[in-house]
Parts: structure tokens; C-alpha cells; sequence
């Protein structure tokens, strides 16, 4: 079910309707648990039994690995969890990728028979929900978790569904203690919590959402004509629009993403969730690793946690295990987005950056640290990341390698003609007034911190002023049909 | 739960409603009695010249009316062309305006007519069981049609974008070149048909057609042949072009029964008629799924319109 349709508007007024007029936990809980499975069912039909097999799975491994005492055993559960889980996203994410690969491979042999694809449709969500459930049992096999005795809860925090299908990527030890009725106490003989839908919160999560879908329907569908536009067939393009395309995809794939994100965090704030932030201002980010720590923040912390630590783990002073380390981290973040080449070159290219820069900062952070701290350089380092984070972009949405090849060049070696760009300009003026208003947008959010707490804090008779404000424009420039989110192919 | 709060959401949303209601409404307003004044308004015209009027939805946008015109001059034929197509029109909408062209007195008027201005959105019998099972997205729709009594693509605006920006454009800057005040004619490139394919994240197909005589549009567009050939102004009518994305989607049953109808039209109101609907559907000159892109490989279209009138001019 797509957020941004009638369907679940409709689908979520009724599940925050029956909270609030039934007050019985039990019921409360269970009714979560079905619409979640509905909310997938509704869209991906019966693939909803990998999560429920994946549910099954992961939390009876939990159990185990945590109830043995014998390394070796707990050693073996948790490969076998994981392994379950992983042949399962590589299945139906990976096979044909890779048997396309095999098959190039084997032409290049002289091998006749070629290995037939599968086209397997992907299962949505897939990805979010075996990272999901994998921080479940690793943390349990680190001792960082107790796991929960209840099927009931296990099933509630993998399938919840505002952060199902396209994140953030919760973790258990986060989300399970606010099943609980005194949270923070996470022990399995607590009672579970009665919903109630508190004001403050419902004003947050109706602002959030808005704001999310704002961003999604007004910026992300308006600007995507132009990046379809130029990135069509980029070849022929001049440096400026290729320049100018990549800064609009980066800005529709941001608005798309963290439209989502907003979306699903205020409807959890709705239901009394608190999930974590999945984007912090990405593009004031000043340098890579610090835009890590703003762009899909819940995918680079586990892989951060589960992957990055795990690998550079007693070498961290050894420069050749830090770069490969990340390197490995961030082709693997790539490969996680989709099985194909570019996201391997957009997740290579990051992590290239990443080392560099971890590299640099180790031996020269003391002498260039002063000049960094100046208002100057603060914008230079902006600028430069910024550079490369949109160079990457072009790997992101370029699939064809002459192409993505072309515009690379275009990008980093500037030809200074501008015809077709101011062509382009003023045949997509609207997308380029939207470009315009989301810096500026963007920048006032990044001066005043956490705009949607603030929103949700004014007086009713301006709150309802800024509502009035978020959702004509919606209306006014809905392109006429729900239109995907980029990450639900994910 | 502090219902003022959901009071006040509902409050703006009714708000907003009204407002996007208006708004859709507006843009109506501007468009269909004043758009036709504009040619006297705004427009610089040649009242030597007698007028001839392109209708037809937005891929008659795509006769380019300068073209037309200069080609005339260059062939001393004393006619001026005006394209007055509009994005969405069907003959219902059309008629409705039908009056602003007669008193702009053309002498021909040449109607672009396609099958997807006679599409039925149909309010379709389901079972409620088995779409929940094997398509659960489609029962919720099924029952808010059901609901209604009428499809949903009765009740919404195509799209509200477009619309929108068309006002704000006429507000801002009034009517455009080219004869038409709202579509940009703008050069833009060739989408590869193959590439539209790929792009396209819902393809456009046609469900059903009804071209029956006691179809509203049918019966719309009997009332607007009638009425101009009244004021006698002689009316061409002709099927507007599609690609063969569209024709692959679309039952080659429905498209005959479309042709037969414009063939007893020609018949009851003896008027000319010919087809282009299948005539460039495998070209790469498309920029979407139903639209040609605006830029000198797609003239042929405008050419084979401007062969069309002077044969009319000259019979």
C-alpha cells in the first residue's frame, strides 16, 4: 500500500480510530500486528509468507542462541539465522543478477547453454525487514539483547507497519521496551502498554506527515520530469545539464526518501512510536563521513554496527584494513539498494570517498582543522562534499555504462557551453522554481533545528494556518496518480 | 484523543477541498469563456483573413498553427489557422463552449477526435471474496465505486498539476504563442518509443469504449456538428494520432467500432473525414505515451493536417 493514496489514508484513520475507541491492549496489539500484514498483503499479496517465515524464524533462533550456553551451539544458530534470511533476500533479489553475470561470463568461454532467469518479482520491503530481523539476533548473540518471550511483540516490531516497507531500519533493543508499559524496562514480565493517541503527539505525527508528504508530492513527482528529462539518454548532454540533473535527482531521491521516512515516523508518533530520524539535513553535510551520518541513517549505522565494526575490529589503526573495511561496507550498502553494477559503482564510489577521507583526516586533521572551524571553510567543505555526493548520483540513476561513463566525464571535466542547459532551464520551469524553493527550504530547516517539533507546538489557530499552507499545495499539484516511492523497489 | 485536533484537520482539509475545487473550477472559468475572447482580446488577428479553428484534445496541440500559416501565405491562400485544443477535451466538454467559436466565425472547423475521448471508466461487478484474495488493492477501490455509484475517474481531475499551472501561466503571463494561450510550443525532444516503454511506471490502456448513438459524448458530439453547420461553417473531422504503445493496449475491436461511428457521422452530417489514429504509431516522434514531442521530425503530422486543408479550401 502505498503511503501517498486514499487507500492508506482511509486504512490508517481506521486503525487510529479503533485504538482510540477500543482500550483493550491485547486487542490494540493484535489489530497492529493484522493491519501490518494486511498493509503488505495489500500490495505484495501472498509474499507477505516470507515475512511471516522470516517472523517465525528469526524469533525462535533468538530463543535459542540466548537460551544456550555453549558457544559453539550459539556460533551455529546464529549462522543458521542468518543464512536463512540472507538466502532467502539473495533468492529473490540476487539470482538473476547473478546467473545474468554467469551467463555473460559463460559467453565469453564459448559455453552454449546459458542458465534460464527467474524473473522473480522482488518481494517489497524485503531488504528492510531481513536487516531488521538480522540486528535482532545479533544483538542477542553479542548479549546486547534480551530476547523477547513474546511471538506477539517479536512479530509487532518486524511487521510494524509505518516502517515496514521502506524503513528506517529499527532495532529491537529501541523499539521493543516501548511495547512495555513503563518503558525503558524491557523484561519480558512486563505488561504490554495501552495505546492512547495524546495530543501533542497527534499534533507531531499530523505535521510530520504532512511535511512528508508535502516533499513527496509537491517536490519528488514535480522534479522528476526533469531528471527523466536529462537522464533519459544524457549522451550529447553539455556539462551544466548533466550538473543540473544530478542536483535534481539527488534533490527528488532526498524528497522521495525522507518523505517516506517523515511519513512513517509521524504515524508511528501517532500510535505512540518513537522511531528513529532516517535523514538530517544531507545536503549541508561537510564531508562523507558526515554525510553518512545525515543520509539514510538507519541503513549506515547497521551496516555501520553490524558490517564496518566487525571488520575493522583490533585493527583500527591499520589504514589498509580501515580503507578496505569501508570500502566493503559501502559496495555492500550498494548491493543492498539493488542487483545490478551501478549501485555496486554508487556504493564503490562512496566508499572510496570514505577512506580517502578517514585516511586524510588521521595523519592531517590538526594543521587544517583551524581553517575547517572558519565560516569559510565550513562552506568550502559543504561544497566540495556536495560535489561528490551529486557525482554519485549519476551511478545511482544512469544504468547504462556508456551513459553513466559520458555524463562522469561532463561532470568532472566542464565543456562551459550553456544552449541546451537554459533550453532545458525554461522548459522545465516549474521543477526548477521547486529546486529553487527546497534550497531555501532546506536551509531554513537547517537553521531551525527540529521544524516539525516546532510546528507541532504552535497555537491550534496557526497550526491549523500551516496545514491549510502544506496541503493545497498538495492538492493543487498532485500529478494525477500515486506515483511509486524510489526505495520501495528496494 | 483530542478531537479538536482532528476537528481542525478536517476543517483544513474541507478548506483546501473547496479551495482545489474552486481552483479547478477557475481554470475552467478562464478557459472556456474567455479563451475564445482572447482572440479578440489579446490576440493580434488578421480579420482579412477568413478563420479556420483546430479543436480536438491535447495531441492536436501538436499541429503547429505558425507552420500552417506561413505555408498558406507562401500559397496566397487567404485563411488563417487557430489551434484551440485543450488538454482532456471530449465532446461533452467541448460543447459546452461551442457558442465562443461560432461568434469567433470560422469558416472550417477540423475536429480531432480519438477513441480515448469515448473511454468508459465502468463501475465493474467484483466479487468480494476472491479480489480480496488474489487483488486486495482492488476491493477497496471496487467498493468506494460501488459506494459512489460512479467510477473515481468520474469524481477527480486528471491532473490537478497541469491544470494548475495552466492557470497560474495565463494569470502570470497571459496567452502564449502560437494561438494558444496555455500549452508551451516550446521545441522538445524525441522519447524513443522503447524508452517511453521503460519509463512509463503505469502504462496508459483503455478499459472500454462506447461509442453507441445514445452515448453522451456521441450525443455531444452530434449537437456540435450540428450547431456549426447551422452557423455554416463546414466541419472536418479526423482521428488524432497514437502510438503503438497505445494501440497495443487498446482491443483492435473497440478502435473498429470507434472508426465505424466516425464513418456513420460522415454519413448522417456528410461532413469529411479521415484517420491518422494508426498512421505514425510505430515513428519515434513521441515525447510521452499519448503525446508527440514538438520538434521538425514530428512536422509530418502538422504537414499531413496542412495537405487536408488545402484540399478543403480547394474542393
Amino acid at each position: 500500500m502505498l503511503f501517498n493514496t486514499l487507500d492508506f489514508i482511509i486504512f490508517f484513520a481506521i486503525i487510529v480510530g479503533s485504538i482510540s475507541f477500543f482500550r483493550f491492549r491485547n486487542f490494540q496489539h493484535i489489530l497492529i500486528i493484522v493491519s501490518s500484514l494486511y498493509f503488505l498483503f495489500y500490495t505484495d499479496n501472498f509474499l507477505v509468507t516470507l515475512l511471516i517465515s522470516t517472523i517465525l524464524l528469526h524469533f525462535y533462533i533468538g530463543r535459542e542462541i540466548y537460551k544456550s550456553k555453549d558457544p559453539k551451539i550459539r556460533k551455529i544458530f546464529l549462522i543458521v539465522g542468518i543464512l536463512g534470511s540472507l538466502s532467502l533476500l539473495g533468492f529473490f533479489k540476487y539470482y538473476d543478477f547473478a546467473i545474468t553475470q554467469f551467463n555473460i561470463f559463460g559467453n565469453l568461454l564459448n559455453l552454449e547453454n546459458q542458465i534460464p532467469l527467474l524473473n522473480l518479482a522482488l518481494p517489497i520491503g524485503i531488504s528492510f525487514y531481513t536487516f531488521q530481523s538480522l540486528s535482532y539476533i545479533i544483538d542477542i548473540y553479542r548479549g546486547h539483547l534480551t530476547p523477547t518471550k513474546s511471538l506477539k511483540e517479536y512479530a509487532f516490531f518486524v511487521a510494524f507497519f509505518p516502517s515496514l516497507v521502506s524503513g528506517p531500519i529499527l532495532r529491537a533493543s529501541h523499539f521493543l521496551p516501548q511495547l512495555k508499559e513503563k518503558i525503558g524496562q524491557a523484561k519480558s514480565s512486563e505488561r504490554l502498554r495501552l495505546f492512547i493517541i495524546q495530543n501533542s503527539r497527534l499534533k507531531f505525527g499530523i505535521s510530520l506527515m504532512l511535511l512528508g508528504f508535502f516533499k513527496k508530492m509537491v517536490f519528488a513527482d514535480n522534479i522528476a520530469p526533469l531528471v527523466n528529462n536529462i537522464f533519459s539518454n544524457p549522451m550529447g548532454m553539455e556539462s551544466f545539464s548533466i550538473i543540473l540533473g544530478s542536483i535534481a535527482f539527488g534533490i527528488q531521491v532526498y524528497c522521495d526518501f525522507s518523505g517516506y521516512s517523515d511519513i512513517a515516523i509521524g504515524a508511528a508518533a501517532i500510535l505512540g512510536f518513537k522511531i528513529p530520524l532516517n535523514f538530517n539535513k544531507p545536503f549541508f553535510a561537510t564531508s562523507p563521513s558526515d554525510f553518512w551520518s545525515r543520509w539514510h541513517i538507519s541503513l549506515s549505522s547497521w551496516v555501520r554496527d553490524y558490517l564496518y565494526f566487525p571488520l575493522v575490529f583490533k585493527h583500527r589503526r591499520s589504514s589498509v584494513i580501515v580503507f578496505s573495511s569501508l570500502l566493503i561496507s559501502m559496495l555492500v550498502m550498494g548491493l543492498w539498494h539493488g542487483a545490478s553494477w551501478n549501485f555496486l559503482i554508487w556504493g564503490g564510489l562512496h566508499g572510496i570517498f570514505l577512506a580517502v577521507w578517514t585516511v586524510i583526516r588521521n595523519k592531517y586533521s590538526k594543521p587544517v582543522e583551524p581553517f575547517f572551524k572558519t565560516k569559510f571553510g565550513k562552506l568550502f567543505s559543504i561544497f566540495v562534499t556536495q560535489y561528490l555526493v551529486f557525482f554519485t548520483f549519476l551511478a545511482f540513476i544512469i544504468q547504462d555504462f556508456d551513459h553513466m561513463w559520458y555524463a562522469m566525464k561532463k561532470y568532472v571535466v566542464l565543456d562551459f557551453t550553456t544552449s541546451q542547459t537554459i533550453e532545458i532551464i525554461n522548459e522545465n520551469e516549474f521543477a526548477i522554481l521547486l529546486i529553487t524553493l527546497f534550497v531555501v527550504l532546506h536551509y531554513i530547516s537547517y537553521r531551525q533545528g527540529n521544524l516539525p517539533e516546532k510546528i507541532s507546538k504552535l497555537k491550534l489557530r496557526y497550526w491549523v494556518l500551516f496545514l491549510i499552507f502544506i496541503i493545497l499545495p498538495i492538492g493543487l499539484f498532485y500529478v494525477g496518480s500515486a506515483q511509486e516511492f524510489i526505495y520501495f523497489q528496494f | 484523543m483530542n478531537y479538536r485536533i482532528i476537528f481542525l484537520l478536517l476543517l483544513a482539509i474541507s478548506i483546501t477541498s473547496t479551495t482545489l475545487l474552486f481552483s479547478m473550477d477557475l481554470y475552467i472559468q478562464i478557459y472556456d469563456p474567455d479563451w475564445y475572447g482572447i482572440l479578440n482580446l489579446n490576440q493580434k488577428t488578421d480579420d482579412e483573413k477568413k478563420r479556420i479553428f483546430l479543436i480536438g484534445g491535447s495531441t492536436v496541440y501538436s499541429i503547429n498553427a505558425l507552420y500552417l500559416n506561413e505555408k498558406l501565405s507562401e500559397n496566397e491562400i487567404n485563411f488563417e489557422v487557430y489551434n484551440l485544443a485543450d488538454m482532456s477535451d471530449t465532446p461533452t466538454r467541448r460543447l459546452n463552449s461551442i457558442e465562443n467559436i461560432i461568434d469567433n466565425k470560422p469558416e472550417i472547423v477540423f475536429y480531432g477526435l480519438g477513441y480515448t475521448d469515448f473511454e468508459k471508466f465502468e463501475v465493474k461487478e467484483f466479487d468480494p471474496l476472491s479480489t480480496f484474495i488474489n487483488n486486495p488493492n482492488e476491493l477497496f477501490r471496487s467498493s468506494f465505486e460501488l459506494l459512489l455509484g460512479e467510477p473515481l475517474e468520474e469524481y477527480f481531475p486528471l491532473s490537478p498539476k497541469d491544470k494548475s499551472l495552466t492557470s497560474l501561466k495565463y494569470v502570470l503571463r497571459g496567452p502564449d504563442e502560437h494561438y494558444h494561450p496555455f500549452m508551451s510550443f516550446k521545441q522538445g525532444e524525441t522519447v524513443d518509443l522503447e524508452q517511453i516503454k521503460k519509463y512509463d511506471l503505469k502504462p496508459r490502456y483503455v478499459d472500454a469504449l462506447e461509442v453507441s448513438n445514445n452515448d453522451k459524448e456521441v450525443l455531444a458530439l452530434n449537437s456540435i456538428i450540428k450547431k456549426l453547420q447551422e452557423n455554416n461553417i463546414e466541419v472536418v473531422l479526423f482521428s488524432f494520432p497514437y502510438n503503438s504503445i497505445m494501440l497495443d493496449n487498446t482491443d483492435p475491436n473497440q478502435i473498429e467500432n470507434f472508426e465505424k461511428m466516425l464513418k456513420n457521422k460522415q454519413k448522417q452530417f456528410d461532413v469529411n473525414l479521415f484517420f491518422l489514429h494508426d498512421k505514425y504509431s510505430n515513428l519515434n516522434i513521441w515525447k510521452d505515451t499519448l503525446h508527440m514531442a514538438n520538434n521538425p521530425k514530428t512536422i509530418i503530422f502538422t504537414e499531413d493536417i496542412l495537405e487536408k486543408i488545402i484540399e478543403v479550401i480547394n474542393r
